[in-house]
């Protein structure tokens, strides 16, 4: 689980995310927000990357562990060209302290989920925009985290590459907490259950996709109403 | 964990950096010939000190390498590592062991060469130490300078600053525990100062913590062993500093004992312990060479001795070995050292004042050429003076044995003021 109590940051002069607070469940919950809206911060905030400058962060694990497990796929990725796929997801098990009697199945496993298997002995230098995109979500699933969080994740995809990586999203395990950021508003409606919308660094709704049945209002129309009432 | 090393040492393209480490390395040691190899504190001394060119080349891969690791280990690696001291590590790997292997791989070549010289110090490998360790300081500089820029910048700063630090450390200001070298071991009556060597090696150490902690504020916000490992980098530069302050930073002192291993019957020949690899031949060539010189009636002193660094404790009754440091434990001496030392019977200070003493000086010169081709009377070629040369053929043996007689006596008893060339026959 993921909880934002009362949580601001700045970035100097600029106020990112200002008395943010959320709780999260298992499950897929979107982070909807223009660009510069906060989501980015959000997410550096939750892996711990950022420390905010007040209130609290807790994430904690499903089976009571004092150390949750958390998977971080970012915006943009870069990777150490020279390795191989193989080689690459094995030393991120190993940094985060995967059990060596564990780390063979979860990297196959995160292999198999992304269908890169295959080249698993392909160097990182060498593989496509789409499976460098893949890669990117699959190494954050190494050892099944509590928390993944997925930032932007269909980003710079063309439309059947997108709609491959949705595809794949609906079959991330059940009981993880995921946290999907996207400008993309038909990402999060094929996906999340749950979605918070941010704006100039405000929650300004969480809301169930359920409560948007039945009112013939789309995501996206509920989206924009929200945002120029928040303005 | 040993498979995991190898593969991040893969992605730093360690054939280049062992490539150009190794040229950087032989251009190093093989520069001015092969001197160092008549002893192993020279050796190592000569091996540590090629960190001096690798040092700044090694901080430039580990920058190259921290710029362009830096987009991984932000984006993918660092933020759900739980090693994460570990993980921002991994562009430090690669720089550092091609750079020791590189080291180790010079380290033994030039101490196996050594070893068919038959040194005859002690072997004290403790200097080799520093050259590890300063690698591993330089390996941090470059990870903590490359890890805020662009690969190609980072590198060519780390390079501009390596070789910096190098010409700071030339001095004897703060950094001058950086620098390496500058040993001639026993030839300069020299020992290992191991009180430096660790003042060093501490201040080494501290240096590269205070550059993993640069690095580790830039990819982690864990606050709470910082302060622990500040502290621990600033003891060890104070405890470093501390034994530079009372035993000196040189990691090379005056040596203890400056005993003498004598050979010979006639004449002794003595060289200082860890010297005498060429005892032997000196010590033949010179018995020969008093063998013939006696015949003209000469009377050489019982004993010549290599001159210890210190004047203190030389004995003026006793001959100096007149040698080439350089070659002193590699080359037998030749006959200018074994000429210029059968004429340097006692250890005069007259020769050392303000005003030369040219007369005398004049004299020892003919002496030398003289006793050159009595005892090589067939070489000629060009080696004797052919003045002297000219005067021996013109003057009767009995009268040359007269002057050469009278000039040996003199040069013993420091009777400068009693020399001059003989007046033409």
């Amino acid at each position: 689980m993921l909880e934002f109590v009362n949580v601001h940051h700045s970035f100097r002069t600029v106020e990112a995310l200002i008395d943010v607070s959320f709780k999260l469940q298992p499950g897929i919950t979107g982070l909807l927000g223009a660009n510069g809206a906060g989501k980015s911060t959000a997410m550096r905030l939750a892996v711990g990357e950022l420390m905010p400058k007040h209130g609290a962060i807790t994430v904690t694990s499903v089976t009571g562990s004092p150390h949750p497990r958390i998977g971080y796929c970012p915006q943009f990725v870069t990777f150490p060209k020279q390795l191989s796929v193989f080689e690459f997801f094995e030393y991120l098990a190993w940094l985060r302290k995967i059990p060596n009697a564990e780390t063979r199945n979860a990297v196959h496993d995160a292999l198999g989920w992304a269908d890169l298997y295959n080249r698993r002995n392909v160097k990182l230098g060498s593989l496509s925009g789409g499976m460098v995109r893949r890669m990117a979500i699959a190494q954050s699933m190494i050892g099944r985290p509590d928390l993944l969080l997925l930032d932007e994740p269909t980003t710079g995809l063309d439309p059947e590459q997108r709609v491959r990586i949705r595809d794949l999203l609906r079959t991330l395990p059940d009981d993880a907490t995921i946290l999907m950021s996207s400008h993309l508003v038909e990402d999060i409606t094929a996906l999340a259950s749950r979605t918070l919308i941010l704006h100039n660094g405000r929650l300004v709704r969480d809301i169930a996709l359920t409560e948007l049945q039945g009112t013939g209002e789309s995501l996206e129309q509920f989206y924009l109403r929200t945002i120029v009432h928040a303005a | 964990m040993m498979r995991r090393v190898l593969s991040l040492w893969r992605t730093s393209s360690p054939l280049s950096s062992i490539c150009l480490l190794s040229a950087v390395e032989i251009v190093v040691l093989s520069s001015r010939g092969l001197p160092w190899r008549g002893e192993w504190a020279w050796t190592m001394d000569w091996a540590a000190g090629a960190t001096v060119l690798t040092g700044p080349v090694v901080a430039g891969l580990a920058a190259y390498e921290a710029g362009r690791w830096r987009s991984a280990l932000v984006g993918v690696v660092m933020p759900s590592a739980r090693r994460r001291i570990l993980g921002s590590l991994s562009p430090a790997i690669g720089p550092l062991l091609s750079g020791t292997l590189v080291y180790l791989l010079g380290t033994l070549t030039v101490l196996l060469i050594t070893a068919v010289s038959s040194p005859t110090d002690n072997f004290e490998p403790q200097i080799l130490l520093l050259g590890f360790l300063k690698l591993v300081a330089y390996v941090a500089l470059g990870w903590a300078i490359g890890g805020r820029l662009q690969p190609i910048i980072g590198a060519v700063s780390a390079l501009i600053i390596g070789y910096g630090l190098v010409l700071l450390a030339s001095g004897d200001g703060a950094f001058s525990f950086l620098r390496i070298g500058g040993s001639t071991g026993p030839i300069a009556g020299m020992d290992v100062n191991n009180y430096a060597v660790l003042a060093r090696s501490l201040l080494l150490v501290a240096l590269a913590i205070a550059c993993a902690v640069a690095v580790a504020s830039q990819y982690s916000n864990t606050k709470s062993l910082r302060p622990i490992v500040v502290a621990l980098a600033m003891t060890l530069a104070v405890g470093g500093a501390t034994i530079v302050h009372r035993q000196g930073a040189e990691p090379y002192r005056l040596a203890s004992s400056q005993d003498r291993i004598c050979r010979g019957t006639t004449v002794q020949v003595c060289m200082l312990v860890g010297n005498t690899t060429q005892l032997d031949s000196w010590a033949s060539q010179i018995e020969r060479s008093v063998t013939i010189l006696s015949s003209s009636g000469l009377q050489f002193p019982s004993k010549y001795e290599e001159p210890a660094p210190t004047a203190a404790g030389r004995n003026p009754s006793v001959g100096e070995l007149f040698f080439d440091p350089g070659t002193v434990n590699t080359a037998p001496p030749n006959r200018v050292m074994i000429v210029e030392t059968l004429s340097t019977p006692a250890t005069c200070p007259g020769f050392a004042a303000e005003i030369p003493p040219t007369g005398a000086m004049n004299a020892r010169y003919w002496l030398s050429h003289w006793m050159y081709h009595r005892i090589w009377p067939n070489m000629g070629g060009g080696e004797v003076d052919p003045t002297v040369v000219a005067w021996m053929t013109q003057t009767p043996t009995s009268q040359q044995d007269s002057w050469v007689r009278a000039t040996l006596m003199n040069l013993k008893s420091c009777a400068l003021e009693k020399l001059a060339i003989p007046v033409a026959s």
